[in-house]
């Protein structure tokens, strides 16, 4: 019998993939978390064999969630279900710990079809998912505080409210600013945003 | 076709004496005559130029005068001191005037280091010097306030003499200098400095200081008591006395010896370069000292009063008269006028000269001057006869021109002829090198010729108007001068040279031919030269203010005499070829006699011939309206210096400015005038001016007798204007007066306000920069909210909702067919999860349309929002709010309202109330929303559907720190009510994930 934690913050979704999992003779949902700190709590309660893991989550994401998991207890499976997909989401998750990840909506054969092949030690990334992440270079990853930079300029911020919200002065957001658009190869704000928001660098 | 008028000439003969003027004026000069005629003649040297109150005097008793070394000239009335310039009295007006306003001045004294001392009746001493002035009273040791008379002594110590007591200056203080014990009552009125360094004191004494000793002299008996009242020392050592009975001469060894020649009351002496004594009187005129003894002058023909007060004699060689009733300046200007004996004005007048030197003025009647003296003369059967014109032919016989009787040939012997001719009003004669004599009348030209008298009036082209002058051209032929312009008559014809047109409109006055063949040519606008067929103007402008010229001389000197209404110029030949040629010309020998200004307004005559005529002793006579003018110009005389120039007045837009140091003119000023004027005590009419502004003008300008300078909206910055004087003929030699004026900027001129402008620009096109691009950066920041708006309402509500469905169905798939219990539950979840997504997708475009409304508050959102929702549920809505509303954040708003409208969902889905009440509590820090129905209620329950509305509320409310109660009871209604605190703030969710995560 695999034991499994559902963590997702929409109920109607944990209802249906823990009747997805329930009519599955060797599964079983054994906890559900709409938040990752309620996730992490429950995985450590109950050391369940494997984690569906939404990325989405009020509080702590669903990658925090996933790095405490794995931080408790290194060999833990964790799938990912989420509506990203972004190469940034995919490539965080799977530096996180992940092993699968899953776009929602997919048919439920193959979610316990993931489910049993992480499961049984193995990876499970769909073709589009690892297709993503090759696309990813080295060169376009963004620091830390680029990063930061840019979730604010999704937040409609100007340099100088960037600058207030981390402390730093207006030049310096400029030259963050400057560093991500040519990171991400573009011309302005508005095309780093829409290419960010492709690569899951950032959310909405 | 040549008519030639044979004359009717009638010959008058009628004999007449041999008219030997000269003889004849022998015969009638009886010697006293000739001693007048002498006296005369040395007057009228001296041009009379006399101020009265008309003449802007303000006072015309003259009691004092001096002149300090700037040339001023100092006059002292019983009403107060004046300076004169030349040109105009000025008030004294310097610092501290009111101590000398009104003051009834005595004396006065130019002491040499050019400052003045003033001395008054009763209100003691002035001085006057750098600016400002000092009195001297019983206070500084001058006891008596009547100050007679000034003096300067050789050691430089100032003398005031008084009725009672004469006092020097030392160590600034007045002491007695006369000995009250032995001297009693000596009143001091004269005081003199000899060659001999001593000191001569007039008054009830007489007495010469030497060193510290006196010697008092004594006087001839008077028939009164002694009062002395000017001492004068002449070149030749005499010293003379002047009392109120007489003049008195001083013999070396101090015997005095009245002047019989000299009558009256002696108020003044003086004596001038030539050491001439100058005897002003009391009551019976001014005597002037000559070889032979005393010329007298008196009033009214030579002086305004017969009381003389007051005599100076100035640096200028000008003899200044103070009278009783004006002031007179007596001065060599080269001009003399000898007077019409009858008082009247003439109408016109030429001027001939015989070859005898006789000169003869033909004015409303006939004249003739005989040694200076002029007296009216009749020719023997020409009584009645008008005389205009006279020449004399070289053969001796005399051409008199008359005024509608003809002409008349008065042969050596006596015999006279009278010519009819066209017309018989006769304008001039002129003979010719072939000894033929043309006439020129009011109608024509006529000529003379060995006895045969022709007429050219009706040959081709004659000119039948007034021929003004006349010139003899080459070959026997003539130019013929008129008020339309210049003819020539040549071969019996009258013809007009081309080039001659440019003076067809102008009168042509005067004609010169000089000895090189050029014609020189008078009109009534200025001087032409005939040159080889050329036609040039002779710009005189510069020199002289005439612009009509009545004649034209050449002296044997090689000087050219120009006659105009109201002066005579004199300038040498070759200047005036050097003007002819160019304009700028320097002229290097020119003189210019104002005869109007100068002759109480007499004007020259012009129009018929002579105009003027050469004496043979480099003068000229001139015809003019009050007599006849003679000319001698002063041939060895050096050129007078150029007087110094003064700057008198300077105006900003009409307000007179302090000009004493260097002018300030207040940005806004648009109009600067300098009025300047130089010290010239003689006629000024002659002096030039010009100017120049460095830093504006390019070159002098205003050479004119102009003495003001005008300048319109100077620019700002720093100027100095240059005045010169000068004489024209004596260029090189200017005086000049300078004035450095600033003149400011505007604000808006200046560098600082430039920079600041430049400042402001660069700080405006910055803001309208910045403005932009926060506009931009806002209508961004927009874009970029509404896209993530967006993004999140679909995300939270479409693909959520989807993926809801979605993975519901997909249970439902994956149930095995007989947990048909289960599978209903599962459709049925997600027939109710789509139907909720279907309205949260409406939402979100509704939303979208009305985007804005999130600026009102919070209840009246949760109000519209709850309104939408069941607009067509037909449920009734009860909405209220209590306690007082307060503002909280749009992520705890929004999340506030999904837990409303899950709970409204609930209530309508399931419940079917008719009535839904909602109520907003504000209380103690938090807010309390009730969702409350009267529908069917129900049990909570896991398998219900609800459950999962439940949950999610309850999940959104935990995220408000905030609790969720639900009560229901089957066929009760329900209630579900939720609160959470107002401060939180820190539920501002961060929306990106990442940047939560990459704050670890």
């Amino acid at each position: 019998m695999i034991r499994i934690l559902v963590v997702d913050d929409h109920p109607i979704m944990r209802f249906g993939i823990a009747s997805i999992i329930g009519s599955q003779p060797d599964m079983q949902v054994v906890g559900q978390a709409g938040s990752g700190e309620e996730g992490v709590d429950l995985f450590k309660q109950l050391h369940p064999d494997l984690t569906l893991m939404d990325l989405q989550l009020p509080g702590m994401s669903g990658v925090s969630a996933i790095q405490n998991i794995r931080f408790s207890n290194s060999e833990a499976k964790v799938i990912v279900l989420t509506t990203y997909k972004g190469e940034e989401d995919i490539f965080q998750s799977l530096r996180s710990g992940a092993a699968g990840y899953l776009i929602k909506g997919i048919s439920h054969d193959r979610l316990v079809d993931a489910i049993r092949h992480v499961y049984g030690g193995k990876k499970y990334l769909p073709a589009e998912i690892s297709s993503k992440l090759t696309t990813r270079t080295p060169d376009a990853i963004l620091s830390g505080r680029e990063r930061e930079v840019l979730a604010l300029i999704a937040e409609g911020d100007g340099n100088k409210q960037i600058g207030k919200k981390l402390g730093l002065t207006e030049g310096t957001v400029k030259c963050h600013v400057g560093s991500i658009l040519g990171k991400l190869q573009v011309e302005d704000r508005t095309q780093a945003l829409i290419v960010a928001l492709q690569r899951g660098l950032i959310h909405l | 076709m040549n008519i030639g008028l044979n004359p009717a000439a009638v010959c008058i003969c009628c004999r007449v004496l041999a008219l030997r003027f000269s003889i004849l004026l022998c015969l009638l000069s009886a010697g006293r005559l000739d001693t007048y005629a002498q006296q005369s003649a040395d007057l009228q040297v001296f041009t009379h130029r006399s101020w009265h109150i008309q003449d802007g005097l303000p006072d015309e008793v003259i009691q004092a005068i001096a002149q300090t070394p700037d040339h001023y000239l100092w006059v002292g009335t019983s009403k107060g001191l004046l300076r004169f310039d030349g040109q105009n009295f000025i008030q004294f007006d310097g610092e501290d005037s009111y101590l000398l306003r009104a003051q009834d001045i005595l004396s006065l004294l130019a002491a040499r280091d050019g400052s003045l001392w003033i001395g008054t009746d009763g209100g003691g001493l002035f001085h006057y010097a750098n600016g400002r002035i000092q009195a001297y009273s019983a206070g500084e040791g001058l006891t008596y306030p009547i100050i007679r008379v000034i003096f300067e002594d050789s050691d430089g110590t100032i003398w005031a003499g008084s009725d009672f007591g004469i006092f020097k200056l030392k160590a600034n203080r007045f002491v007695r200098a006369d000995d009250p014990v032995k001297l009693v009552n000596f009143g001091a009125q004269s005081i003199l400095g000899d060659r001999d360094g001593s000191v001569w004191v007039g008054g009830s004494r007489l007495v010469r200081y030497q060193g510290s000793s006196y010697r008092e002299y004594k006087m001839p008996k008077q028939s009164g008591a002694l009062r002395i009242k000017s001492l004068c020392q002449t070149a030749d050592g005499s010293i003379w006395v002047g009392t109120v009975g007489g003049l008195y001469r001083g013999s070396q060894d101090g015997e005095f010896q009245k002047v019989m020649s000299v009558i009256g009351s002696i108020r003044i002496l003086e004596k001038d370069t030539k050491g001439r004594l100058w005897v002003g009187t009391v009551g019976n005129g001014l005597y002037v000292q000559n070889e032979s003894g005393f010329l007298h002058m008196s009033a009214p023909s030579d002086l305004p009063s017969n009381t003389v007060l007051s005599l100076l004699y100035d640096k200028e060689e000008n003899m200044w008269v103070g009278t009783q009733a004006g002031l007179l300046r007596l001065s060599r200007t080269g001009m003399r006028m000898v007077p019409f004996p009858d008082v009247s004005d003439s109408d016109f007048g030429t001027v001939f000269q015989d070859t005898d030197g006789t000169i003869w003025i033909c004015s409303t009647r006939l004249f003739r001057i005989v040694h200076e003296v002029m007296e009216p003369y009749t020719f023997p059967g020409l009584k009645n006869v008008t005389i205009r014109t006279m020449l004399r032919e070289r053969s001796g016989a005399l051409w008199v021109g008359t005024m509608g009787r003809d002409a008349y040939r008065i042969e050596p012997n006596g015999r006279m002829t009278r010519y009819i001719i066209g017309n018989s009003y006769v304008r001039g004669f002129l003979q010719s090198e072939d000894g033929s004599v043309w006439i020129a009348t009011d109608g024509g030209v006529s000529r003379w010729k060995n006895g045969r008298f022709d007429g050219f009036h009706m040959v081709a082209g004659a000119v039948r108007m007034n021929v003004t002058s006349l010139a003899s051209g080459p070959a026997g032929s003539l130019w013929i001068g008129t008020p339309h312009g210049l003819r020539f008559f040549r071969d019996q014809r009258f013809t007009s040279a081309a080039p001659m047109d440019q003076l067809k409109d102008h009168s042509v006055w005067a004609l010169h031919k000089d000895s090189s063949g050029v014609l020189w040519i008078g009109t009534d606008s200025g001087l032409y030269r005939w040159k080889d067929g050329v036609l040039r103007h002779v710009p005189l402008d510069d020199l002289w203010s005439a612009p009509a010229i009545y004649s034209i001389m050449e002296d044997s000197s090689h000087m050219m005499w120009l006659s105009g209404p109201t002066s005579v110029l004199r300038i040498r030949s070759e200047d005036l070829e050097g003007l002819a040629v160019h304009a700028a010309e320097p002229v290097r020998e020119m003189q210019m006699f104002p005869v109007s200004s100068e002759l109480q307004g007499a004007e020259l005559y012009g129009g018929m011939q002579p105009s003027g005529v050469l004496d043979h002793h480099g003068g000229a006579w001139f015809p003019t309206s009050q007599g006849a003018l003679h000319i001698i110009p002063r041939l060895d005389a050096p050129p007078p210096p150029v007087p110094p120039l003064e700057i008198e007045r300077v105006l900003a837009d009409g307000r007179p400015i302090d000009f004493r140091h260097a002018i300030d003119l207040p940005a806004g000023s648009r109009t600067l005038e300098i009025s300047y004027a130089p010290v010239l005590l003689s006629s000024q009419s002659n002096l030039r001016f010009r100017h120049i502004l460095r830093n504006f003008d390019s070159s002098w300008n205003g050479t004119s007798a102009e003495r003001t300078s005008v300048y319109t909206n100077l620019r700002a910055g720093r100027y100095t204007l240059e005045l010169q004087a000068f004489f024209p003929g004596n260029p090189d030699q200017v005086s000049s007066a300078t004035l450095a004026i600033r003149k400011q900027a505007h604000f808006y001129q200046t560098k600082w306000f430039l920079l600041l402008c430049a400042a402001a620009l660069a700080l405006i096109a910055w803001l309208i920069d910045r403005i932009r691009s926060n506009q931009l950066r806002s209508r961004f920041s927009l874009v970029i909210e509404e896209r993530s708006r967006l993004a999140r309402e679909i995300h939270d509500s479409v693909i959520q909702g989807c993926t809801g469905v979605s993975v519901l169905l997909e249970a439902y798939s994956a149930m095995p067919p007989h947990h048909a219990e289960a599978q209903a539950q599962l459709i049925s979840s997600a027939r109710e999860e789509i139907k909720a997504t279907i309205d949260n997708a409406r939402d979100a475009v509704w939303d979208l349309r009305h985007a804005g409304e999130e600026s009102q508050g919070f209840p009246q959102q949760v109000q519209a929002d709850v309104e939408k929702f069941m607009h067509d549920s037909g449920v009734r809505l009860e909405f209220s709010v209590v306690g007082d509303e307060a503002p909280i954040g749009p992520v705890v708003a929004r999340e506030a309202l999904m837990v409303v409208r899950e709970a409204v969902r609930n209530a309508l889905h399931h419940g079917q109330p008719s009535i839904l009440r909602l109520i907003l509590r504000y209380q103690w820090g938090e807010l309390s929303i009730s969702v409350l129905d009267n529908g069917r209620g129900f049990t909570p329950s896991n398998g219900d559907v609800r459950h999962f509305g439940l949950i999610g509320m309850r999940e959104r409310v935990e995220r408000l720190r905030g609790s969720l109660t639900v009560q229901s009871k089957e066929g009760k209604g329900s209630e579900v009510t939720f609160s959470f605190p107002l401060d939180s703030l820190s539920l501002e969710f961060p929306k990106a994930e990442t940047v939560q995560e990459m704050r670890r």
